[in-house]
């Protein structure tokens, strides 16, 4: 996996890291958030939430 | 005789069986006219009477199914989720196919900060509540996109100011999907009038407000390549803006 590390520059807008998307929330507790974790798609810094990956599941329901 | 009498009953099994399939409400379900989606099985089985009230509109209707609109508080009609209901118990909050997925952003009662729910999660709980069921196990699903396995949501929001963040796509990676919805409230001060513009990679503004509030979805897809340092900024003066992205991708 390629990790991309970057860093914010001094004239960036802090942002504050504790205001992530609160995973848990928007799929109920069936996903492990991965809060401030170098992400699976990418590295990003500086925004305000996230990023957060939640998985796409098929419904069984579905042939 | 007794092969003509085979045939029969096998005729009739089979017969059974199709007709059996054909009244499992899953099956209707319309994957062709969804695109991003929650579900949930709320319960082992829905009485579609209890639903009825908690559609603002129904589209579609059997004795197996309901598919209507559920209202969002502070949202437009258009932005209704559809929702489908099944005595099954299944519950389905979806945009149609030709919506970009970044629909799921509730922009009209997002406060900042954390994001403790999308649009869809929310008609999901309207219709599980409506059912006494529960919402808990929810899970999201793109129809168009059958191979994309994840969805990563980012947010950047700034007050009068001008913010970015910056992401990579590794090569390795299948993306299906960069939609974003940006999102402004902007007012007039005696030295401005209010405006917010959304840039991807220092370029020209791929979205622009004036005064007011605002919001509206597309689509990066194609701009946004693997390998490649992308940056996102905000720009919004005398107001809140916000800048959301969903990506829809394979490792």
């Amino acid at each position: 996996m390629l990790i991309t590390v970057i860093f914010a520059v001094s004239a960036l807008t802090e942002t504050d890291s504790t205001q992530d998307i609160e995973n848990e929330t928007i799929v109920n507790s069936s996903y492990n958030d991965t809060g401030d974790q170098a992400a699976d798609l990418n590295d990003t810094t500086n925004r305000s939430a996230g990023p957060v990956s939640i998985p796409l599941e098929k419904p069984p329901f579905i042939d | 005789m007794i092969l003509r009498s085979k045939i029969i009953i096998s005729v009739a099994l089979l017969c059974m069986f199709l007709l059996a399939g054909s009244a499992s409400a899953a099956v209707d379900f319309p994957a062709d006219e969804a695109g991003i989606s929650a579900y949930v099985k709320a319960s082992s089985s829905i009485d579609l009477n209890d639903t009825k009230s908690a559609f603002a509109s129904i589209k579609r209707e059997t004795s197996d199914y309901i598919i209507g609109t559920v209202a969002l508080t502070y949202h437009t009609e258009e932005e209704y989720p559809h929702v489908y209901v099944s005595t099954d118990g299944w519950i389905v909050a979806y945009y149609p196919n030709d919506r970009p997925s970044s629909w799921i952003f509730p922009w009209a009662d997002y406060a900042g900060g954390t994001l403790s729910s999308t649009t869809l999660s929310k008609a999901v709980g309207t219709l599980a509540t409506a059912v006494g069921g529960t919402p808990s196990g929810l899970k999201y699903y793109d129809f168009r996109y059958t191979d994309a396995t994840n969805m990563m949501i980012i947010i950047e929001s700034v007050t009068s100011s001008t913010d970015y963040f910056y992401v990579t796509i590794p090569t390795t990676f299948s993306t299906y999907a960069v939609d974003w919805s940006h999102y402004a409230a902007t007012s007039a001060s005696t030295l401005y009038t209010g405006q917010s513009h959304v840039y991807l990679d220092e370029g020209t503004s791929f979205s622009s407000f004036g005064r007011g509030t605002h919001w509206e979805y597309g689509s990066l897809l194609g701009q946004f390549s693997n390998g490649i340092e992308h940056s996102i900024k905000i720009y919004t003066n005398t107001g809140t803006g916000r800048i959301g992205l969903v990506f829809e991708y394979a490792e």
